[in-house]
């Protein structure tokens, strides 16, 4: 029972971080319709940048962080201006897009081996975190500050999709494009900012991800599947359920270990997301998924 | 030298194997799904399996990697009777993933990590291939099957539905078209054709691990067909010699392996993100229609 509770609460912590890289995934897809594969591109890119501020010019993490979300917010707003308007404006097809988008991924990652090499990194130098026992299970400090990041993190959005001028636009583009542009919001400004609003979301998740389980080149593409599948579990067009899709994909990649091997950690994920495809596509909090157009 | 052609010469054809088999499956089908290495890599397990663990002929080895592999495809067929587009996209590389997963860690079987050294040389009826250009012949001879193959595949009946269905499924459906049905064959003969290039190989390299058939391999799969031209099975031979001649010059340079790995990943990256840009529709184009400008 200990060891179910401990797994549980694993999985909340590493469902919170999955959340974090979800939620910035799924506001790009839901605001552009673009499967913006780079967005793994740009977590892997924010590790590292950190960790050569912290490690390499000994900068403190404070300063090291809001460097990171200016860089990846930055970068991932020229993502959008240089690669996916060009290629709006060629009316190239969604497909055409996202085979674009894969191999920014693919490029990145591989740049990033040759520069920082294919070993893994941590975030955590030689600190060991300090732990306490909650009743039967074991916490750790920065599980609790992984938690605390990222239900900050989640506020923070939700009051600029509420409040911000931005965050009505885009909730009204997500909601019906067509019907929006007619209204006049400006769709390449509201992408722009998208864009760079879910660039600055991967930093808190990489950082934390570079603490718990350190950096590596190649990580990016799981990462960006993993908060793909929770996308699509939390319902497409819901751009706050991609939160809890995350959740329920940390949990069960934990319950995993409870009753196979961890080494079947990740195929669990992906079993998530085959059973949800096939018998409920639409997710927790998607619209139907429409299969005719006339 | 002569060797190191006839080299060059069995990865091409495992690749234009590869690529028109998957071509069938995106090109023609619109089925977009990006899993091909998953299928090359059944192939090539199922294969050493019979041959090792079993000790059968390799032609039973081979027709057993088809079988299983077009089973496992047809399985992948369930999600994209569902969804289509960008979801396919995903679930085919949790797929993929999966797959990649079973090789890994079902150890009894597939030797984990370390991967399973030892596999005999294919062997037909009592000869066993084995010189440098017997094997560039015997590839050669299952390449330009697998291409006659599927060419006589895409010009059937069966061909036509298939664009139907890339066309507009509804249309199909409504014409009477068995839809589902299609998409399941096609699958599985897509996989099925895969499996043939895995199970070459396995017995020309003699020795697989689970790296062979990771995603980066599905997406240089892709990158075959792609820049080759989708829908277009001669293109889907141009990309392959494209694709396996390219990172040979590379070559040329004294680089480090773990360095030349990652140069070959970034020259296919670009080389992919270039033609979505200028060329999304391939070396050699389909003659009717192309990919850019519609869904």
């Amino acid at each position: 029972m200990a060891l179910l509770l401990q797994l549980l609460f694993n999985g909340v912590v590493v469902g919170a971080v999955y959340g974090l890289l979800a939620v910035g995934f799924g506001l790009i897809f839901t605001t552009t319709r673009i499967f913006h594969f780079a967005h793994g591109a740009v977590y892997t890119l924010a590790g590292y940048v950190v960790y050569s501020f912290t490690n390499t010019l000994e900068w403190p993490l404070a300063v090291a962080i809001p460097l990171a979300m200016g860089i990846c917010g930055v970068l991932s707003g020229g993502i959008e201006v240089a690669i996916y308007r060009p290629l709006r404006a060629r009316k190239a097809s969604p497909l055409v897009v996202l085979i674009a988008s894969l191999s920014i991924l693919m490029l990145a990652q591989n740049l990033l081996a040759i520069f920082y090499g294919n070993e893994i990194r941590s975030l955590a130098g030689a600190v060991v975190f300090s732990g306490f026992e909650a009743g039967p299970i074991w916490v750790t400090s920065i599980q609790l500050v992984t938690i605390a990041t990222c239900g900050v993190m989640f506020g923070l959005l939700k009051l600029f999709l509420r409040y911000s001028r931005y965050g009505k636009i885009i909730r009204a583009l997500a909601n019906n494009y067509e019907a929006a542009r007619i209204i006049g919001a400006d769709a390449d400004r509201t992408f722009l900012v998208t864009f760079v609003v879910g660039g600055i979301l991967v930093v808190p998740a990489a950082v934390l991800v570079g603490m718990l389980t350190g950096l590596k080149p190649f990580g990016g593409t799981s990462a960006v599947l993993v908060a793909a599948i929770a996308v699509i579990v939390g319902g497409m067009g819901s751009i706050m359920g991609a939160a809890p899709g995350a959740l329920l994909i940390g949990i069960s990649e934990n319950l995993a270990v409870w009753r196979i091997s961890t080494e079947w950690q990740t195929a669990v994920a992906f079993a998530v997301l085959l059973l949800f495809i096939v018998f409920k596509p639409t997710g927790f909090f998607g619209q139907r998924v429409r299969k005719m157009e006339v | 030298m002569i060797s190191f052609l006839l080299h060059l010469l069995v990865l091409t054809n495992i690749y234009v194997i590869l690529g028109v088999s998957y071509n069938l499956l995106i090109g023609y089908a619109g089925l977009f799904s990006i899993a091909h290495a998953a299928f090359f890599g059944v192939g090539a397990y199922v294969s050493m399996v019979v041959a090792l663990s079993l000790g059968w002929p390799y032609l039973l080895g081979l027709a057993a990697a088809v079988v299983v592999a077009a089973v496992v495809s047809g399985v992948l067929a369930f999600p994209a009777l569902r969804v289509s587009g960008d979801y396919l996209v995903i679930a085919s590389l949790g797929f993929q993933v999966i797959i990649f997963n079973v090789f890994m860690n079902w150890e009894s079987v597939t030797g984990g990590p370390a991967g399973v050294p030892g596999i005999p040389r294919p062997g037909v009826l009592g000869w066993t291939v084995e010189s440098p250009l017997a094997l560039g012949v015997v590839s050669s001879v299952m390449a330009v099957a697998a291409y006659l193959f599927v060419r006589r595949v895409v010009s059937s009946p069966f061909g036509r539905v298939l664009r139907a269905i890339r066309e507009d499924e509804v249309v199909t459906q409504a014409l009477g078209k068995n839809v589902t049905g299609v998409k399941v064959v096609v699958f599985m003969v897509s996989g099925g054709v895969a499996a043939t290039a895995g199970s070459l190989f396995a017995h020309y390299t003699t020795y697989i691990n689970p790296y062979f058939f990771t995603l980066e391999e599905s997406i240089l799969i892709l990158s075959v067909v792609i820049v080759g031209g989708a829908g277009n099975l001669t293109g889907s031979v141009v990309g392959a010699v494209v694709l396996t001649l390219l990172p040979q010059a590379l070559r040329l340079v004294e680089l480090p392996e773990a360095l030349a790995a990652n140069l070959r990943q970034i020259i296919y990256a670009a080389l992919l993100a270039a033609f979505m840009f200028f060329r999304p529709q391939g070396i050699l184009a389909e003659r009717t229609l192309t990919l850019t400008g519609k869904d």
